[in-house]
Order: C-alpha cells, then sequence, then structure tokens
C-alpha cells in the first residue's frame, strides 16, 4: 500500500516546504507529488488554487523547479511533479533537467489520449488518469499505455471536497486493478478515507488536506502525517 | 475522433480526463445534429425570424469617402442581441436540446456573449448559468442587467484578475463537476476540440452571407476583409467563407496601452506557442505561466486565441495585426458621426485599423465585419472621455 502526499513547492514558504519534505521523508510516506504552480489551475479546488497564487505572486517558475532539487536530496521514495501542460510544452528542453528527478510527470490537463504523443516529445514518463466518467475504451487506453500507475480521479469535479465512490466507479477501479496498480486522488483527507480506498486500490494521494494543515504550521503537518498511521501501514 | 481535431499542430483537447466522455458526446451529437434535417430547419428558421438573418451588407459611403476606399459593413450589430454572439448560441442552444441537456453553462467577457446565452435559454426553456469576471461585471453592468432579466444566473468570478479568462477557468470548473447533466456553452472558437470547430461552423453565417451580398452588390468579390480578433469567433466566421479565394484577410487584434507584455491582447502578434483552456495555440506567456492582458474593450482581453488562427497565422494566410486602445476610440467615433452607426469597441479595431492604413486600402472594396453594436460600452466612453 503506498500513501502519497502532495506538496506545492515551496508552500507556503520554501524553508516550511522543506521541513515537510523531511517529515515525509522520516515518517516513511511512500511517495511525493511535488505541485508546480501554474496561472490557470482548472483541475484545483478553491484551497490549492489560492495557494498556488500566493506562491507565484512570491516566486518564479524556475524557483519551484530548483527546489525540486533539494526534494530530491532530502526525501529517499519516489518523486513525481504535478502541473500544467503549458509548463514543461513552453518551458521545452529545460523541464527535462528536472523531470529527470521524478519518477513521473502528473499533468492535469493531459488526457490519456494526447498524454501517448506528448510522452514521446516530453522524454518521461507521463503518469495516466482514468476517472468515474471513463469508458470501457477510455480505460483500455490508459491500461495500455501505464508504466507505473493509474492515477484514478475519484470524483467528478475539482480537487478538495469529499471522498465517496459509487458502485460502477468501483466496478472501473477493479478492473483497471487486474492490469496495473491503482492511486486514487481527490477528495481524500483522513485516516477514514485511507482505510476506504486501500480496500479497493493501491495507494492514495492527499492534496488539499495536506496543503490545509501545513498552512497551520510545520507541527500540526506532521500530527497530521501520523494521523494517517503510516508508520503501521 | 471523426473529425479533425487539430488545425496543423493548433488545438487538441487539453483537459482533465474527466471531460474526455463529455467533449465526444458534444462531438457525435454534433455530427448527428448537423445531419437531422428538422433540427437544421428549425435553426435556418429562427435565424431568420428570430436573429434577423441574413443581416445586411451596408455599403458606407461616407466612411468610404474618408478612407479613399470602398468600404462594405457586415452588419452583425443588427443581429438580435446586438453581436454576432447570437448565431453561436442559439446554434448551441439547440445542439444542447438535442443531446437532451438541460443545465447551461457559459462564460462572458464583454457579456454578449452571455447575454446571448441568456436570451436563447430564455427562448428554448434552459437552465443558465453565466461566469463573467469582476472586473468585466463592473464594466458591463448593463449587459448583467439584461442576463437576469432574462433569466440567468451571473457568478462573478473574482480569481486570477477578474476577466474573461478567470471566467473560462470557473465554466470549466463546474463543467468537470457536473459534466453528467451540464452542456457547456462555449462562446468562441477557443477551448478544447470540438469547441473550435463547432463555433466556428455555427459562425460561419456569417462569411457566407457576406460573400453571397458582395457578389451581388458588386458582380465579383472584394479585395480584403477586415474582422477584430478576440478569440477569434467573429472573424472566423466571416473569414472561414473567403479562405479559397483570392481575398486578403486581415485580424485585428488590441494592442492595448502599449506593446508591453501586460499591457495588451494582441496574442497572434505578440504571443508564443502555449497551452490555456484546452487548446494548443499562441498565447500571451512569461515563464510558462498566463500574463495579464488589457483591452479597452472587454470583448477582446483573452491571452489565448482560436487554434484555426494560429494555423492561419503561421500558413500566412490570414495577416494579424493591431491597434491602440486610442485608435479603437478613434475608429469608434468616426463611424458613430460618419454614418450614425455606433459600432462596439471590439469592432472599431477593424475599422480603426482601415483608418490607420488608408494607403493600403486606397481604392480597395474591402468588407469590415461591424461584429457588434457600442451601447454596452457607452460607460467605458464616458469613463474614457472624463
Amino acid at each position: 500500500m503506498n500513501i502519497g502526499i502532495y506538496l506545492i513547492s515551496n508552500y507556503p514558504k520554501k524553508s516550511t516546504f522543506l521541513e515537510a519534505v523531511e517529515i515525509c521523508n522520516s515518517l516513511d510516506v511512500d511517495f511525493l507529488e511535488i505541485g508546480i504552480p501554474f496561472s490557470d489551475p482548472i483541475a484545483d479546488g478553491a484551497v490549492l488554487e489560492k495557494a498556488s497564487f500566493e506562491m507565484l505572486d512570491k516566486y518564479t517558475t524556475r524557483d519551484f523547479l530548483e527546489s525540486l532539487f533539494e526534494v530530491k536530496r532530502l526525501f529517499q521514495k519516489r518523486l513525481y511533479i504535478m502541473t500544467y501542460t503549458n509548463i514543461p510544452y513552453s518551458l521545452k528542453d529545460e523541464f527535462n533537467k528536472y523531470s529527470k528527478l521524478a519518477s513521473g510527470v502528473i499533468l492535469a490537463d493531459l488526457p490519456v489520449r494526447e498524454a501517448i504523443g506528448f510522452e514521446k516529445k516530453l522524454g518521461c514518463n507521463i503518469i495516466k488518469f482514468a476517472t468515474p466518467e471513463s469508458r470501457s475504451s477510455d480505460l483500455d487506453l490508459a491500461i495500455k499505455s501505464t508504466k507505473d500507475f493509474i492515477y484514478f480521479i475519484s470524483k467528478r469535479g475539482i480537487t478538495g471536497g469529499d471522498f465517496a465512490l459509487d458502485s460502477q466507479t468501483v466496478q472501473k477501479i477493479n478492473y483497471c486493478k487486474k492490469h496495473t496498480k491503482v492511486y486514487l486522488g481527490f477528495g481524500i483527507r483522513n485516516a477514514n478515507d485511507i482505510a476506504k480506498a486501500f480496500s479497493i486500490s493501491d495507494g492514495v494521494i492527499i492534496g488539499t488536506q495536506a496543503a490545509i494543515e501545513l498552512q497551520k504550521g510545520v507541527q500540526d503537518f506532521e500530527r497530521f502525517i501520523k494521523s494517517l498511521k503510516l508508520i503501521n501501514l | 475522433m471523426k473529425l479533425k481535431h487539430y488545425f496543423g499542430e493548433f488545438g487538441g483537447q487539453f483537459v482533465p480526463e474527466t471531460l474526455i466522455p463529455a467533449l465526444d458526446e458534444l462531438e457525435e451529437g454534433y455530427i448527428a445534429f448537423k445531419k437531422d434535417k428538422n433540427t437544421q430547419q428549425q435553426l435556418n428558421e429562427l435565424f431568420k425570424t428570430y436573429v434577423g438573418r441574413p443581416t445586411p451588407l451596408y455599403f458606407a459611403k461616407n466612411f468610404s469617402d474618408y478612407v479613399g476606399a470602398k468600404v462594405y459593413l457586415k452588419r452583425e450589430d443588427l443581429a438580435h442581441t446586438g453581436a454576432h454572439k447570437i448565431n453561436n448560441t442559439l446554434a448551441q442552444g439547440l445542439l444542447a436540446k438535442f443531446m437532451g441537456k438541460k443545465r447551461i453553462i457559459a462564460e462572458t467577457g464583454a457579456g454578449q456573449h452571455g447575454v446571448a446565452t441568456a436570451t436563447v435559454c430564455a427562448l428554448l426553456n434552459l437552465e443558465c448559468v453565466v461566469y463573467m469576471g469582476k472586473t468585466d461585471v463592473e464594466r458591463q453592468s448593463t449587459n448583467v442587467d439584461k442576463m437576469k432579466i432574462l433569466g440567468a444566473e451571473v457568478i462573478s468570478v473574482e480569481k486570477s484578475g477578474g476577466t474573461l479568462k478567470s471566467a473560462i477557468n470557473e465554466a470549466l470548473r463546474d463543467w468537470v463537476a457536473n459534466v453528467q447533466t451540464t452542456y457547456y456553452l462555449l462562446g468562441s472558437v477557443v477551448g478544447p476540440h470540438p469547441f473550435p470547430t463547432i463555433v466556428g461552423d455555427f459562425q460561419s453565417v456569417i462569411g457566407k452571407e457576406a460573400k453571397r451580398q458582395i457578389k451581388k452588390c458588386e458582380g465579383k468579390l472584394c479585395d480584403a476583409v477586415v474582422a477584430c480578433v478576440g478569440g477569434g469567433s467573429n472573424a472566423y466566421g466571416i473569414f472561414s467563407a473567403f479562405l479559397k479565394d483570392d481575398v486578403e484577410l486581415y485580424g485585428i487584434e488590441a494592442g492595448g496601452r502599449s506593446i508591453n507584455l501586460g499591457d495588451h491582447s494582441a496574442t497572434l502578434s505578440l504571443g508564443t506557442k502555449g497551452i490555456l483552456h484546452g487548446s494548443l495555440s499562441y498565447l500571451l506567456q512569461r515563464q510558462a505561466n498566463v500574463m495579464p492582458v488589457h483591452s479597452i474593450s472587454a470583448g477582446l482581453d483573452y491571452p489565448g486565441v482560436g487554434p484555426m488562427h494560429s494555423f492561419l497565422k503561421d500558413t500566412k494566410r490570414v495577416i494579424y495585426d493591431y491597434v491602440f486602445d486610442d485608435q479603437a476610440l478613434e475608429g469608434f467615433f468616426a463611424l458613430s458621426k460618419l454614418e450614425g452607426i455606433i459600432p462596439a469597441l471590439e469592432s472599431s479595431h477593424a475599422l480603426a485599423y482601415v483608418l490607420a492604413q488608408k494607403e493600403k486600402f486606397k481604392n480597395k472594396t474591402i468588407i469590415i465585419n461591424l461584429s457588434g453594436r457600442g451601447d454596452k460600452d457607452l460607460d467605458i466612453i464616458r469613463m474614457v472621455q472624463e
């Protein structure tokens, strides 16, 4: 079972962000997803969007990306970059030196059908999505092109909100799981949600709640990560 | 996918995975809608009796004398609700109904698309929610009032500048969350495939009529067609009929206050390739983030542009250029005083370009797409004059 924590690069400020990375490392978080803020984050809910905008006022895109070198030094396990497609598209080759640090890149506005061609151009592993809306042909396309895990977006809508799965969605997750690893994201906030998610998937990604806790301070963040009962899992 | 979803390298579907089945459903719905004789008949009838199509092609003699060219105006300002936007909203409203959708969401900048959407929703008995940037809500209050009268809910968006871009972000979020019940009625030739194709097709009525009309008036085609470009729907609507003809095409963007990034909306003239709101196109950006934009006209201040325009720019079929705010105002007053027609500030950019390039157009026959009327802009004009 895998627990992944989503952290916005340099949020709420660089030193606190790096402390959070160290906490995740010491508490044995399985992977980190580092968000590179983008001006138009259409898949982000209010919490993450506000955090991204605050960061864009303070730092440049290069600052966010450069922090990945420090994250890589502080965090022993897998690392993923999460952002929007315009960032790698417009930065072109410059993006490669950062994507090499990560096991994969998660692009919230890059559906599987576009990702397949884009992956070749970018020269790195792009994580494929599935959703409650996916049809069997969409799931098959995602499964066929997945090298790592399928990021199953557990709900229709943006990040945050509640975690709930209908029976059709569970069937879709089960179908994917027969072929590849499936991690669930969107709306997962606490140990209860995690327990529910683990009964049907291989892992979870926690974003909004992690940002809320980190905003309160590193102690709260540490308490939160511990509350997920990471060490026992 | 059955339709071409790229124009050269531009276009595509850069959206959250959740929307992919909805975009496929839209494409299939659109193809079936085009083949359905009854709905096509209904659309043509409403174009005629409700919108007031065909809109006239008016020979503007006084303006022509003033600029030294033979200028015709395609009078989209006379279409119901006062702009070309109704062509697309009426057709998409019927498409939504054809697809069995009951809730419509839309974004709006100047408010023209919002009003046109609210109008059609009232006509077709559809629930209507319009997202509008806070800045635009303030500077286009008359249109906000109209939308409310027509029964629409107007949601003011404060985030990320409070203009058209922010409104599209929120509309996309709404769509992702309510994709099962909701039809997103996009107002320009932007967004993910199939929207650019659909909106372009529904606006192509402008060019088809204009071509027929100019042949009738002149016995031949014109030398040039000039249109303003924000997202690019009125421009593509008129250009599309002339793409294969020996007619010069000019797309005029908003040069705003200056050519410094942040001061204008001249995406094609001054931008670089990038991805925003679902498609790869030209974009105003810095370090891969989309930049704030400015224009005196609320309908042109968008940092992206329809992917077909990017293709037409790179293939050099259309010449894209820009005029500044103060030039647009000159165009606005020139047409008002010379012809008794108050143009929208958006359309004033096309007029201003012809005024500024008199030598280029000397003795030529040109059509300017008068995409909308200027009543909605009177607050801005008053503010500028003060």
